[in-house]
């Protein structure tokens, strides 16, 4: 690549391909993965620390954990159903400011998430898959790892090896959306915004400069720690273990574990079997929070067009009447 | 000698575009900004490291910004094509 061939290959199909594999973009997406899981891990360790000299009191547990909920909604219900599926549809506003509390969570912009997303579910469990805990991209090609690479690989390790995902491919309505331009601008800021709320909500109601303090560890860094690592797992965990009711031709499961805490988006074997459906869980004993929410914004009138996917169709395609987990023999 | 000419880049472009951007090739002008596509600099820099893979030339990662055009980019890529084959 660094000498000029003298004699240029005939014209290669112009064909786009999903991922980029320029250095100099990946050096950026390396350079922004490491400091993503460096920052908040960094940040919960220093909390602890405190924490066994200070003890933990109810305003930082109640900053965590709304500080949690506003962000794990604008991932789930507002990055994932409504902007990367298109599972409802809601005013502007309230769109955008699922977005931004989305773009809190430090999981990337928007349209890079959904781009990344749409590609996880055009390959998913093949090579071209962002975060497949199987298969990889690997710099020499196309790589099946063992059990806990693979986990790792599919929790954080995507962050820093995986290629940048081609986002015009992938999410070009997104792209024409001026509003959505104008929040992705302002990334880094919405990030430090989660940070500012939960420090200076600590500042108030403890009424000390260590309150500042207490409110950014633990509704700013340890509550980004816990949403990554929460729902990274429907990538690593929900596409290893859990039961497996529909034939999706991946490895999606159903993980009951992670469940509540994802919002509903472990059930990710659901998920993948209708993943424009708003609604995630689908057997009755499946709860389903992000659906809660998209419940609330339709009995006020702010969503519409609400997917749901066909009751029968549900059931018709159901293969397995009892979910079993799946040993894989090759991990 | 059949080092691609401005004409074939352009060509190459056009068709990479049009599959990009769902469009017919016929919608792609080559004199429209690539900013106005909606082109992110996700698809900008991984197209130029495709022409670069093709023509065996080391581009920047940012030259779609520089040219911002299909016309002006081929233009400049030909001229590339051409000095680095008869400086060899």
């Amino acid at each position: 690549m660094t000498q000029a061939m003298p004699q240029p290959s005939p014209r290669p199909r112009a064909r786009p391909g999903p991922v980029v594999r320029v250095e100099a973009l990946m050096a950026a997406k390396r350079k922004l993965g490491l400091l993503t899981i460096w920052i908040p891990t960094l940040g919960t360790a220093l909390a602890i620390a405190l924490a066994l000299a200070w003890g933990v009191g109810p305003v930082e547990v109640g900053l965590l954990l709304g500080m949690y909920v506003v962000t794990m909604a604008g991932v789930e219900v507002g990055l994932h159903r409504q902007l990367a599926h298109g599972a409802f549809q809601s005013p502007l506003w309230l769109r955008d400011l699922l977005a931004v509390a989305g773009s809190m969570a430090a999981q990337g912009r928007v349209t890079y998430w959904a781009a990344t997303h749409r590609r996880h579910h055009v390959h998913s469990d093949r090579p071209e898959d962002p975060h497949s805990p199987h298969w990889r991209m690997g710099l020499e090609g196309e790589q099946h790892m063992g059990r806990l690479r693979g986990l790792w690989h599919a929790h954080m390790g995507n962050m820093v090896t995986g290629y940048p995902t081609n986002v015009t491919l992938f999410a070009r309505d997104l792209l024409k959306d001026a509003r959505i331009a104008r929040i992705d601008r302002f990334y880094f800021g919405w990030v430090l915004v989660g940070l500012v709320i939960p420090a200076a909500l600590g500042a108030m109601f403890i009424g000390t400069p260590t309150g500042a303090l207490k409110g950014l560890l633990w509704g700013g860094f340890v509550r980004i720690f816990l949403v990554h690592h929460i729902y990274f797992a429907n990538g690593s965990f929900s596409h290893m273990y859990g039961g497996r009711p529909y034939e999706t031709g991946d490895e999606s499961t159903n993980n009951p574990i992670f469940a509540v805490p994802t919002f509903g988006s472990a059930y990710q074997n659901n998920h993948h079997a209708f993943p424009a459906s708003a609604l995630l869980g689908l057997r009755w004993y499946q709860p389903d929070v992000g659906m809660w929410f998209i419940r609330t914004f339709e009995a006020l009138g702010l969503a519409w067009n609400v997917r749901r996917a066909p009751r029968e169709l549900v059931e018709a395609r159901r293969v397995r009447k009892h979910a079993h987990s799946r040993e894989k023999t090759d991990g | 000698m059949q080092s691609p000419a401005a004409g074939d880049i352009r060509d190459w472009m056009v068709e990479y575009l049009a599959e990009l951007l769902g469009m017919g090739p016929t919608e792609i002008s080559t004199t429209t900004s690539f900013e106005v596509y909606g082109l992110d600099s996700t698809a900008a820099v991984g197209m130029s490291g495709d022409l670069s893979e093709w023509l065996g030339l080391k581009l920047d990662a940012d030259l779609a910004f520089e040219f911002p055009t299909i016309a002006s980019l081929a233009e400049h890529l030909a001229e590339r094509v051409r000095a680095s084959t008869s400086a060899s």
